[in-house]
């Protein structure tokens, strides 16, 4: 019987992996070959997709991409042992896209079985887990803080720090909540870990759990990931069935419950206290901080909430050793990022290896400029509250602090790539409007700004005063920078005064141009 | 009829249920089971004396399509069970754990919509399934949402009284979270991003050229409530931009032309 892999990462599915699946059973059968077929995550790299791989003597190897109507052709070629097709790319490990990566977090995303245990423990899972409850809850905590690890969410703030002050709470009930509410447009890695590797994010939950002193936890995930939500779902009901495993008994004898709560398609339910609040079930609403989540956070619990690629690198970390993990990195980021490689590029995918290439590396040697084949003209690093940087700034090296220094963020790890069609003054519009569809509404500036900020870009692009409008979108972004509560108000003004301060042609192009309209009789 | 009933045989006859249950927990609170057209799955009982399927399976949307289809030797369906994992593994986008199976209106579409008009007893079964959970109002709502299709007017004064709160704040949550919809949707939904990465890859004018063939714009319905084009602002397809989700099922990197394709072939 020979093992065959086909992704069922959503990103596979649209592009037809199911109906490659359907073919290939029944090729095989009329053929009188006997095959399995194991569904797994995706490898991440999406220009690949469907990536199909057979295991041989020589390893998996993988052909790509592959539509329906290939398959009796790559049986002709012998795809069961590996055969030559134009397809092929040889073994995926040595792939050199993949063997350019540090998989930590990813290791076993696209490589195991996610919803079998006995695949998935067979590849190390709860091995971190036994070593935390080996080395007990504050050592654990140290162990997390010693390693740098930082939030994946955004914020970049060292996870545990957090959970120290959580531990150090006094409360009879403490929650872990997992923030899996992945809105960033350009990102999908957590919805990757949710498909591709969801026992790493349970068992990231269970050792937060085990460090503070928690009995409960909360996965909050987004109504647009039907797949991962029944991917991850299967993967706790497993854990549940597997009895000393599961998650009442993930934390020797200290019961720990696992639930999974769907958001309803708000951006802003990816802020942590108005993720609270939507837990809550309110309205996702921004709490004023402090009080701190960890002190007074979901029910007003005490309550660390991290998000998915925090959770699931933490079990690499005590499995491997604080140090391991602190070696690799760059300046105060230390670690791996998993880099999400989207829009018009051409190896658009998830690309995870230690902080400090430049961002050119990342775009042009990594991600091979542009899909569209034309010059790279701006890329948005962070999601839509992240900066446009231009080629000129593509020495910044990817960390935290190379990044803040240049107004620009890191984020989620997202990188959006346009090619020289991009109109910067429409991108900077959209961002205004983005923030203006998901204000929560509390703050003046964001729910009102946002709009005043479109008309005032709308003005600019049609030519009408526009110094004094300039002055007024600046100053506009000034308010929203100093007068919002949350990151929403906060960074719009990051794509909104990246675009015009280094894409002001622009700006005043379509200025110019409509004067000329005007001009004429 | 509740899951318990089924499980205890209540129901002796060979039908398939679509069952919704919750969560994980040791109670697994069960929302509604509701008895469909004959189906081999009633062996179900033979595989699983007793046990509660720990999944949640909207059954008849195409159980034939299940039937028909060759499964993988390692997942020969195996009574409902079986027929889960199997139509797990090949068809995930129907199936869906969450507590409120939103995926029932999101997407089977109008079609496996159980109560067209406000029923009480539909809804009160609803909140009871949700007492053990805590601030449960917003899984409470996408039950309503996924068996009524949308959220209907008298929920608001029904769950305030049930639930303790004011009109007020149940007006509040509803209108504030965009999933939400306050009045029937098409019988097609098709869900198109909106973000930066699908604006990278021409998806606005994608967008544009489906929203032109069928005379509509965002959010609003085709003349014969047939059709309905929601934004959305990414649904993680980045990589394969640009990306929309036609009544659940993912598609991506289209152009106008196969976008229009893809919608006129599902519709
Ligand atoms: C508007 C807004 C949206 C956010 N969206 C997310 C999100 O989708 N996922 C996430 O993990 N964090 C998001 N965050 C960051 C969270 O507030 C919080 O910092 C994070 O969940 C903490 O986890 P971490 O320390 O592991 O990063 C968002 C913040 C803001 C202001
Ligand atoms: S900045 Fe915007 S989203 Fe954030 S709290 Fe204020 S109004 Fe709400
Ligand atoms: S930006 Fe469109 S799917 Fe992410």
């Amino acid at each position: 019987m020979t093992k065959l892999f086909v992704p069922a990462d959503v990103a596979a599915l649209a592009l037809g992996a199911n109906e490659v699946t359907d073919v290939l059973t029944r090729a095989a059968a009329t053929r009188g070959l006997s095959i399995e077929i194991v569904r797994t995550g995706s490898r991440g790299m999406a220009w690949l997709e469907p990536l199909i791989e057979v295991e041989t003597a020589n390893g998996r190897v993988g052909y790509g991409p592959v539509s329906a109507g290939d398959i009796p052709g790559l049986l002709d070629a012998g795809l069961l042992t590996g055969g030559a097709h134009p397809l092929a790319i040889g073994p995926v490990d040595q792939h050199p896209w993949m063997r350019r990566q540090t998989r930590l977090t990813f290791a076993r995303c696209g490589v195991i079985d996610p919803v079998s245990l006995d695949d998935c423990v067979a590849h190390g899972v709860f091995k971190g887990l036994d070593a935390a409850l080996e080395l007990g809850a504050a050592p654990t905590i140290e162990a997390v803080t010693k390693s740098g690890l930082r939030g994946r969410g955004g914020a970049g703030f060292p996870a545990g720090i957090k959970w120290k002050t959580a531990a150090e709470a006094q409360a009879d009930q403490k929650y872990i909540v997992c923030n899996a509410d992945e809105g960033d447009s350009g990102t999908f890695a957590d919805r990757m870990i949710m498909e591709g590797d969801p026992m790493a994010l349970i068992e990231g939950m269970a050792i937060a759990a085990f460090a503070i002193g928690a009995d409960k936890g909360y996965v909050y995930s987004r109504s647009e990931y039907p797949h991962a939500n029944a991917t991850f779902g299967e993967a706790l009901g497993l854990l549940l069935r597997a009895r000393p495993l599961g998650p009442h008994a993930l934390v020797k004898r200290k019961p720990f419950d696992i639930e999974r709560r769907i958001g309803a398609g708000s951006y802003v339910c990816g802020e942590e206290t108005a993720l609270l609040e939507s837990l809550e079930g309110k309205r996702g609403q921004v709490r004023a901080k402090p009080p701190l989540p960890a002190h007074r956070g979901l029910f007003g619990k005490p309550t660390v909430i991290n998000n998915v690629l925090t959770l699931a690198t933490v079990p690499w970390v005590l499995a491997h050793g604080a140090d391991a993990y602190a070696a690799l990195g760059h300046g105060r980021s230390r670690g791996t990022m998993p880099i999400q490689l989207a829009g018009n590029v051409k190896y658009p995918g998830l690309f995870e290896a230690p902080f400090g290439l430049t961002l050119g590396e990342i775009v042009n040697d990594i991600g091979g400029g542009t899909a569209s084949g034309r010059p790279v003209r701006a890329v948005q690093c962070g999601g839509p509250l992240g900066a446009y940087f231009p080629p000129a700034l593509f020495n910044t090296p990817y960390d935290y602090e190379a990044f803040a220094a240049r107004d620009g963020l890191i984020g989620h790890g997202g990188i959006v790539v346009f090619d020289d069609t991009v109109n910067m003054a429409a991108q900077a519009r959209f961002a205004m409007e983005f923030c203006a569809v998901e204000s929560c509404g509390k703050c003046t500036p964001c729910r009102i700004g946002s709009v005043r900020g479109q008309e005032v870009i709308d003005r600019i692009v049609a030519g009408e005063r526009r110094e004094m409008n300039m002055r007024l979108l600046e100053d506009l972004c000034r308010t929203l920078k100093l007068g919002s509560l949350c990151a929403l108000g906060g960074f719009t003004p990051y794509p909104v005064m990246s675009a015009v301060r280094h894409f002001p042609e622009d700006f005043q192009r379509a200025a110019a141009q409509t004067e000329r309209q005007e001009a004429l009789p | 009829m509740l899951l318990s009933d089924l499980l205890r045989g209540a129901s002796d006859g060979p039908e398939c249920a679509a069952i919704f249950f919750t969560r994980l927990a040791p109670i697994h609170t069960v929302m509604n089971v509701v008895p469909l057209t004959p189906c081999p799955a009633a062996a179900y009982k033979k595989n699983a004396p007793g046990e509660i399927p720990n999944c949640c399976v909207t059954h008849r949307i195409d159980d034939k399509a299940l039937h028909r289809s060759p499964m993988p030797q390692r997942s020969k369906p195996h009574g409902l069970r079986g027929m889960i994992a199997a139509y797990r593994r090949r068809r995930l986008s129907h199936i869906d754990l969450s507590p409120g199976p939103r995926l029932q209106a999101e997407i089977c579409g109008a079609a496996s919509i159980l109560h067209e008009r406000w029923d009480e007893t539909e809804a009160t079964r609803i909140v009871d399934a949700h007492e053990s959970m805590q601030g449960a109002l917003l899984p409470i709502l996408h039950a309503i949402q996924a068996s009524f299709g949308y959220i209907p007017q008298q929920a608001t004064a029904f769950l305030a009284r049930k639930l303790n709160l004011s009109r007020a704040e149940v007006h509040g949550v509803i209108s504030f979270y965009h999933d939400f919809r306050r009045a029937p949707a098409g019988k097609l939904v098709v869900k198109i991003c909106r973000a930066e990465a699908c604006q990278a890859m021409g998806g606005a004018g994608a967008a544009e050229a489906l929203l032109k063939h069928f005379g509509s714009s965002w959010s609003g319905t085709t003349g014969d409530q047939m059709v309905a084009v929601e934004p959305v602002y990414c649904l993680s397809l980045c990589a394969v931009a640009p990306a929309a989700l036609i009544n659940g099922e993912p598609t991506a990197r289209f152009d106008g032309k196969r976008l229009i394709d893809k919608v006129e072939a599902a519709r």
